[in-house]
């Protein structure tokens, strides 16, 4: 009897041993990602003491403009949180039907980005849409740049009938991914911006998602972040 | 008449104004953001270190791969485990890429697994799963 509950103590002892003391979620150490090809572990700072220091302890900037944005990226479009984000990488992101897009300027990306993301700027949801660059990006995100369609086409789509919820005059978004879109946190106008691009150029609102806490909220619960460059 | 060409140039006039400003505005808000960014640091804390990745060269190397399984692009039944990790490498690149760490009990566990559920959502759960062990 002693042996056996030895052995289950050095079970106990040997497990707590590698097991992390600040954990994402009670059941969850970390979640791995990959990131231009390769395998990124996500995980939390372990040092309890550890204060934020950098530009994303940062409290106030002059707003405009840098102001607080609504919970909403816009209409239709589901707000989510880090918990979301994990479980999207999990996901969508490992079977490629999703994509994480940082839609901040490549100033921003290269001092660091949330692994699993792809930059595309804000700016490129504003590009006319026969933009080579507009065009390229929106292929990235499964979405096709449609050629002629006929007007009886459009009227049989405008019922509904042969994809035509998922059309547009322009775009084919039936193979559309399901996008996060994130930029610096709550005072970010960015990834807001893009989405408004997006939605106007009729991307599917519920294939969009908002990660409002962006880098900011990312960084203050201690999460990785990666350089681009490494 | 002098009337309203008058007003169809001032309509002109406006559509121009409104224009210039909005380009003013998005190129003084790019030039606000590039300010902001250039001063940034990031906690070195967070920065994932070198050793927390791996790359991805050792996948790359099975390029040379021979198909000996034939063009088969779905998950059906009744697959070799050859032909299955060539469909997984072909179709599901992520969730090839965890299998591709697993060890090969691990890897037999999952194989087994797919021949009671060939369905790509319920393997790369598997595959998560049983990395994690």
């Amino acid at each position: 009897m002693p042996i056996r509950l030895l052995t289950l103590l050095s079970i106990v002892l040997f497990t707590n041993a590698y097991a992390l003391d600040v954990k994402l979620t009670p059941g969850k150490d970390f979640v791995e990602v990959i990131h231009q090809g390769k395998l990124v572990k996500i995980q939390r700072i372990q040092d309890q003491d550890h204060i934020l220091e950098g530009g994303f302890a940062k409290t106030s900037r002059k707003c405009p403009p840098f102001c607080i944005q609504p919970m909403s990226g816009g209409e239709g479009v589901k707000t989510v949180g880090q918990l979301e984000m994990f479980d999207f990488m999990e996901n969508e992101l490992l079977d490629e039907t999703g994509i994480i897009v940082d839609a901040r300027t490549p100033a921003w990306w290269k001092r660091g980005t949330i692994p699993g993301s792809v930059n595309i700027p804000f700016t490129v949801f504003g590009l006319d849409i026969n933009d080579p660059q507009l065009i390229d990006m929106m292929r990235v995100l499964g979405a096709k740049r449609r050629g002629e369609v006929s007007g009886f086409t459009r009227t049989i789509e405008g019922f509904g009938l042969m994809g035509g919820d998922q059309k547009t005059d322009e775009w084919d978004f039936t193979s559309a991914k399901k996008v996060i879109l994130w930029c610096n946190g709550m005072w970010c106008g960015q990834s807001p911006r893009a989405i408004k691009g997006l939605l106007e150029l009729g991307y599917p609102p519920e294939k969009i998602m908002y990660y409002r806490g962006g880098m900011q909220g990312w960084q203050s619960l201690g999460l990785t972040v990666i350089d681009p460059d490494d | 008449m002098q009337k309203g060409f008058l007003l169809l140039f001032m309509f002109i006039l406006l559509g121009l104004f409104t224009k210039v400003a909005i380009a003013q505005a998005n190129s003084d808000y790019l030039e606000s953001l590039e300010g902001e960014a250039s001063a940034l640091t990031l906690d070195e804390e967070t920065k994932t270190k070198t050793q927390n990745t791996q790359s991805s060269q050792g996948f790359d190397a099975d390029k040379q791969w021979v198909n000996k399984g034939g063009a088969i692009v779905e998950l059906k039944p009744g697959l070799t485990i050859e032909q299955f990790e060539i469909v997984l490498k072909n179709n599901y690149i992520g969730s090839y890429l965890f299998y591709k760490r697993l060890e090969n009990v691990q890897k037999d566990e999952v194989f087994m697994f797919y021949q009671d559920n060939p369905d790509p959502k319920s393997i790369r759960e598997k595959i998560l799963k049983v990395s994690k062990k």
